[in-house]
């Protein structure tokens, strides 16, 4: 989603997906063809937007940068932290500053640099924070290279919680508590908003300076 | 399926009410390895919202299913 104008991606039981425009104003969003393999999305402050799509038949994952003027790049994911077989849980999506992306996959973030080459992101979540049957369910990165995630138990009995990873330093945890914790944002000031949809509410947590 | 536009403004108001919450335990501050705790300013009430954004005026998108 963007400032001016929303992008939701609406995935199905089935794995497919339709990415929905929303322009500001309008009342009912529209389909943007050729998303519906699209597995996460994030957009930059240009209005630059960049989802990771999901090719079945050849079992490849590639980056595909949606431009406002509706020009398309697709590009291929490389290096060994990705791999089809074992990247079906890959999701949430974030840009930083300088235009390097994230991607959670499962119990571990990715970043992908511009040329399509996929690395595990320095700060690995201690288990602590993500453990054997947790799922990072949310994924943001603030201006400073800050890393964000939302973490589902995947259990019935265990509770979410949000953690923060500074680049360079210790991985800590914001908020406990939540509830199916669903999406994570941070705004300009470091102010941090989750979505615990279990508990039906959005929560701004402030983290440690 | 909504997306929601909502000014985080009235924080004055909305930091009374997440320190009630914190003090249901409903929500708490959590211990970490900074010396510096870890607070919960806000919690507002949206039904099962699981995605959301916010952009460079500080306007959060809330994603939540339409009502039944």
């Amino acid at each position: 989603m963007a400032s001016s104008t929303s992008y939701v991606l609406d995935r199905g039981s089935n794995g497919d997906a339709r990415l929905l425009r929303l322009p500001p104003g309008a009342r009912a969003p529209r389909i943007v063809p050729g998303m519906d393999a699209a597995r996460g999305l994030t957009v930059d402050g240009a209005g630059v937007l960049y989802a990771i799509a999901v090719d079945p038949r050849y079992l490849t994952l590639s980056i595909v940068t949606l431009y406002p003027d509706g020009h398309r790049r697709q590009l291929p994911l490389a290096g060994t932290a990705v791999d089809y077989a074992t990247s079906l849980a890959i999701g949430p999506m974030a840009i930083d500053g300088h235009g390097a992306l994230y991607c959670a996959d499962g119990q571990q973030v990715l970043k992908i640099a511009p040329n399509g080459h996929v690395a595990t992101a320095p700060a690995p979540l201690p288990t602590r924070i993500v453990g054997s049957d947790a799922k990072i369910t949310g994924l943001a990165v603030s201006r400073a290279g800050t890393l964000y995630v939302t973490v589902s138990s995947m259990s019935s009995t265990g509770e979410d919680q949000a953690a923060m990873l500074p680049a360079g330093g210790r991985p800590s945890t914001i908020a406990t508590g939540l509830s199916e914790a669903g999406g994570i944002a941070v705004d300009a000031h470091g102010a941090v908003y989750i979505a615990d949809s279990g508990n039906d509410r959005v929560v701004e947590a402030l983290p440690p300076h | 399926m909504i997306v929601a536009r909502t000014r985080w403004s009235a924080r004055l108001v909305m930091a009374a009410l997440s320190l009630c919450l914190i003090g249901s335990g409903m929500v708490h501050a959590s211990a970490s390895a900074s010396s510096t705790p870890n607070t919960v300013l806000e919690a507002v009430p949206y039904q099962s919202p699981f995605a959301l954004a916010v952009d460079s005026h500080g306007v959060v998108y809330i994603v939540c299913p339409r009502p039944r």
